[in-house]
């Protein structure tokens, strides 16, 4: 009985511990609601020939990299409470879906006929927001995308 | 497969039990992993993971993870208590009741998401947590059943055991040992077996979606019922030879009582007669 009693217990301050975690802090879902302005687009395994510090690419290789990518173009990104996020430039905007999945690692949009593009949410706080391209499910992507909460 | 405990189990029955159930492992893995970008049959990267979001700070995820590692230690804890505790009663059925439990999760994600699933964050770790609670099931069971010779839903221990077999058998004196060479196939069955599951389940779900968790409890299912009707099959031969064998004394005694009755009370009558 003694035993039984100990088990349980260590289990519900387990389970008392994750819930109490989980509660104190904000879902990637309510945090990543609002408005972004993207900051820059970063190579991350480009050859560098002359400056090997910096990474940042410049539009003509943005294009390249972003011509298959609904994203390219877009330099704010608002994530709305329903799903649906806008993605501006200028004066251009185009209505997609977002949803978040995994441990909420993982961005994906879907538009037009259900096509779907999967982005690594490296980082997401209330200030700034990392995407890499999402090329192996475990692995870094090829470009990262740095957005500012406006 | 699941009537026999520890010690008393043959290889061809660990075989028999780890190609199934390493076959669902595989299959759940990857179907985890394409429908949720995560896996749900191995912690060792959640570990990793829980690791890494700790470091940065990630309050939430350190939950979500450390929820997903208990949830599979549970799994691995209640097959486990259900098989030490109900065996004495009936080995076949402690046995299959972590199974039973097993498809019950796995039928509530593929019903759930075939029919109700709205992609929220919630859902998807819900979710997740059930099939990492399965799958911790299924470990903990083929793990305590087998002696801890089989275990079905991840490769780590199983590629780094057969790492070491196959160095070994650069021996004569190893290659020749019956057991080892037992072990080496019981352990590349399962290896086998889980990577063809992974790969059926990455081929089945474009077509099939949250279904292919409904080919995966068939699997399992015929794991359960094969032992069923071996239990009945063996059954029926024994009530079969039993009515078909020859009767060598079939007279029985007629057992004539000690103290009859109807006599007694006769012969009473007939002493008061004489007295009389």
């Amino acid at each position: 009985m003694k035993i039984a009693t100990t088990y349980t217990l260590v289990f519900v301050v387990i389970v008392a511990t994750i819930i109490t975690t989980i509660s104190l802090s904000q879902s990637p879902e309510k945090k990543i609601v609002g408005q972004w302005n993207e900051l820059s687009w970063e190579y991350e395994r480009v050859d560098m020939v002359n400056d090997t510090n910096n990474k940042e690419i410049t539009d003509d290789v943005k294009k390249i990299i972003g011509q298959h990518l609904l994203i390219h173009e877009a330099e704010t990104w608002k994530f709305l409470s329903n799903g649906k996020l806008v993605l501006k430039a200028g004066e251009n905007e185009r209505l997609v879906d977002w949803k978040i999945k995994g441990r909420g690692h993982i961005l994906q949009l879907k538009y037009d006929n259900d096509v779907v593009e999967n982005y690594n949410l490296t980082e997401l706080n209330n200030n700034v927001m990392v995407l890499n391209f999402d090329s192996e499910i475990q692995a870094r992507g090829i470009a990262k995308l740095t957005f500012e909460k406006s | 497969m699941l009537r026999k405990f520890s010690n008393s189990r043959t290889l061809e029955d660990n075989i028999k039990l780890g190609v199934l159930t390493a076959f669902s492992g595989g299959m759940v893995n990857v179907a985890s992993l394409l429908i949720f970008f995560s896996f749900s049959s191995n912690v060792t990267g959640h570990y990793a993971i829980l690791a890494s979001e700790i470091v940065k700070g990630n309050l939430y995820q350190t939950g979500v993870v450390f929820a997903w590692i208990f949830l599979f230690f549970f799994g691995s804890f209640l097959s486990n208590l259900i098989v030490i505790h109900l065996s004495k009663l009936n080995t076949y059925l402690a046995h299959s009741i972590p199974l039973i439990l097993e498809i019950i999760c796995l039928m509530t994600v593929g019903i759930y998401g075939q029919f109700f699933y709205l992609e929220t964050l919630l859902e998807t770790e819900i979710m997740l947590g059930i099939m990492l609670f399965a799958m911790g099931l299924q470990n903990g069971l083929t793990a305590s059943i087998s002696n801890f010779a089989v275990k079905t839903t991840h490769l780590t221990g199983t590629t780094t055991d057969l790492g070491i077999l196959f160095s070994m058998f650069t021996k004569k004196e190893y290659r020749e040992n019956e057991e080892l060479r037992g072990k080496a196939k019981l352990l590349s069955s399962i290896a086998i077996s889980y990577l063809f599951g992974a790969i059926i389940s990455g081929l089945l779900y474009f077509n099939t979606g949250f279904q292919v968790f409904y080919i995966v409890s068939i699997f399992l299912t015929i794991v359960i019922s094969y032992d069923l009707y071996k239990i009945r099959f063996t059954r029926y031969i024994m009530l079969k030879k039993r009515s078909n064998s020859i009767p060598i004394n079939n007279k029985r005694p007629v057992i004539h009582p000690s103290l009859n009755i109807k006599s007694f009370a006769e012969r009473r009558k007939q002493m008061k007669e004489e007295t009389v």
